[in-house]
């Protein structure tokens, strides 16, 4: 059986000896090597989004998006309602075409091999709908038929990592206990891409976690999942990276540490009454800078020695320095796209 | 659709076992009583004072095509849109199953339901001739039965078609209502109104004609356009919906 060679290097070495400057017998015996199948260049992409449009009637919906997913990560997509992350999300589970553009998942282009690559792609949306007159377990069973899956172990170690009811029909199951059925049938095939929509719409908050455990397992296990929210939160809970969509636009692809890391703290000192404070000098680079009574609050780019030697200087009673999360860092992207 | 099925079997069955107590003077009377003008939908009402034309006429004539028409249109409806109104076709097309393979396999569905509900019916009718003392019209209940699944198929065909095409349910709805109805306008009153003879090639109903079996052998031209239809719809289907935008609302 010929060794799995990852397609880039054979390419390399191909372009080697076209150019006369590759003699080793290695190098040559790869280039004799068939491609190993479901291998392309594209392998370091999992999902690929290139000028994607996409119109109903007269609306315009989706505006030249472009994005790209790497393997192997939980990549977040996030924007407010309307912002066309699951028209993207239909798009490339192939339900609705596109007006414009190219989308690939696993260099494959997602309508000309949509059963091929249903596959290897698990689905979820977050207001998905069931069979109800079905039992839990008749759906999955109905489910791994079409889906092809003929080794049931990692069905039921779903089953038993997600408490699922299996046996009580569908319609008399809460929306929590259905979206365990539904992720069930998304991951049955264990999928190489896991593509989830909203997903922890409707679900406690004890079920979310739950939730979020397995789609950190299956990264984990060198899949790649691609999580549309509009909770920030979440994204930041389990996603390495994130997409911004507004209107139909992307706004940015960034990794969520950098972006944390580039992110401004927001530090609140309170002090006793009748004391006044100076506001804090321009070297901390502050900004947002607002009093009341009893405190004053400001932005920081870091909260580093340099601020924490002013504050010291300053008579507080207490200090409070806020670690960035997503929804700021949001918030500001959204307040200046606006500006724009 | 079971229930459906259940309820036509027992309205003809009942209607049939009817038959003894209607012989004789009372359907002398009856038929008497009845306009000529009536024979545009429910044939030659001469035929009735016989078992086998009251089973054409009385039985399937008026009451298959109030029974097998709302049947065609809601199975054609349900098996079209039911999973995509119910957004319950997006966990569908989520699985490695081609949109040909789903629009077929459920029209063959489709197929499957009205073969076994005429096929009850024909069984009901048997037992019920034995029943009541008459004896089988076998020749004649094999012809209504293919007439009936065929007619229904169309039917059933175009609604689904329809709707699996253009993602509408009102659209699925509306077409294979009006031209049924249309259909019956133009059987009832083409005696009356000269010009509607020459429009009664457009009404579906006149494909399907059991008290003509009475007499006839089944019209294979009948037979063509029944089929024509339904595998036309079939086609357009297939070849739409491989095409179109699954849609949120249907």
């Amino acid at each position: 059986m010929a060794p799995a060679v990852a397609l880039p290097v054979v390419e390399a070495v191909v372009e080697a000896v076209a150019a006369g400057s590759a003699s080793n017998p290695l190098l040559l015996y790869l280039k004799q090597q068939p491609h190993v199948e479901g291998q392309t260049v594209a392998d370091s992409i999992a999902i690929n989004v290139e000028g994607v449009s996409k119109r109903f009637g007269k609306t315009l919906a989706l505006d030249h998006v472009s994005f790209q997913v790497k393997p192997a990560t939980v990549h977040g997509f996030l924007g407010p309602n309307g912002a066309g992350k699951t028209t993207t999300i239909k798009l490339l589970m192939d339900f609705i075409r596109p007006s414009k553009g190219k989308l690939e998942i696993l260099g494959k282009d997602t309508r000309a091999n949509s059963v091929a690559l249903k596959k290897r792609i698990g689905y979820l949306s977050g207001d998905f709908e069931l069979y109800n007159n079905l039992t839990g377990s008749q759906y999955i069973q109905y489910m791994s038929h079409l889906s092809g899956v003929k080794n049931q172990s990692r069905t039921q170690e779903l089953v038993e990592d997600l408490s699922a009811v299996m046996d009580r029909k569908i319609g008399l199951l809460s929306r929590g206990n259905k979206q365990k059925i539904g992720l069930i049938a998304a991951l049955m095939n264990d999928p190489d891409i896991l593509i989830l929509d909203e997903p922890t719409t409707g679900l406690d908050p004890l079920m979310q976690q739950k939730f979020y455990k397995v789609v950190r397992d299956h990264a984990k296990r060198g899949k790649t999942v691609f999580m549309s929210s509009h909770i920030l939160s979440e994204v930041q809970e389990v996603c390495d990276h994130v997409t911004f969509m507004k209107k139909g636009k992307v706004l940015e692809t960034v990794e969520v540490s950098n972006l944390l890391a580039k992110a401004t703290r927001r530090v609140v000192l309170t002090v006793d009454k009748n004391v006044t404070m100076m506001a804090p000098p321009k070297v901390l680079g502050a900004s947002n800078v607002s009093h009341t009574k009893h405190t004053l609050s400001f932005d920081v780019p870091q909260a580093d020695r340099k601020v924490m030697r002013w504050i010291a200087m300053q008579p507080v009673k207490d200090v409070t320095i806020n670690e960035a999360d997503l929804d700021s860092v949001f918030m500001n992207l959204y307040e200046d796209e606006e500006e724009v | 659709m079971l229930g459906w099925g259940l309820g036509a079997v027992s309205l003809l069955a009942l209607t049939a076992a009817f038959f003894p107590s209607l012989s004789g003077n009372g359907m002398d009377a009856l038929v008497k009583s009845l306009p000529p003008e009536l024979e545009g939908i429910i044939g030659d009402v001469e035929d009735w004072s016989t078992y086998p034309g009251y089973l054409a006429s009385a039985v399937f004539g008026l009451r298959g095509e109030m029974l097998f028409v709302p049947m065609a249109i809601l199975l054609g409806v349900g098996l079209g849109m039911g999973d995509e109104s119910n957004r319950r076709l997006y966990q569908l097309l989520a699985k490695p199953v081609s949109r040909r393979r789903v629009v077929f396999e459920r029209w063959l569905a489709g197929l499957v339901v009205i073969a076994v509900v005429t096929g009850i019916v024909y069984a009901s009718l048997v037992v019920v001739s034995s029943m009541i003392g008459e004896d089988v019209p076998y020749e004649l209940l094999n012809g209504i039965t293919v007439i009936t699944a065929l007619f229904t198929a169309a039917l059933f065909s175009l609604t689904y078609g329809i709707g699996v095409a253009t993602g509408r349910k009102n659209i699925a709805i509306l077409v294979p209502v009006v031209w049924a109805m249309g259909s019956l306008l133009v059987d009832a009153f083409k005696l009356q109104i000269d010009w509607l003879k020459d429009l009664e090639w457009v009404s579906l109903l006149s494909y399907y004609k059991t008290a003509d079996l009475v007499h006839d052998d089944i019209n294979l031209n009948h037979v063509l356009v029944l089929s024509c239809i339904a595998l036309i719809s079939l086609i357009v289907a297939l070849i739409a919906f491989q095409n179109r935008d699954i849609h949120e609302e249907a």
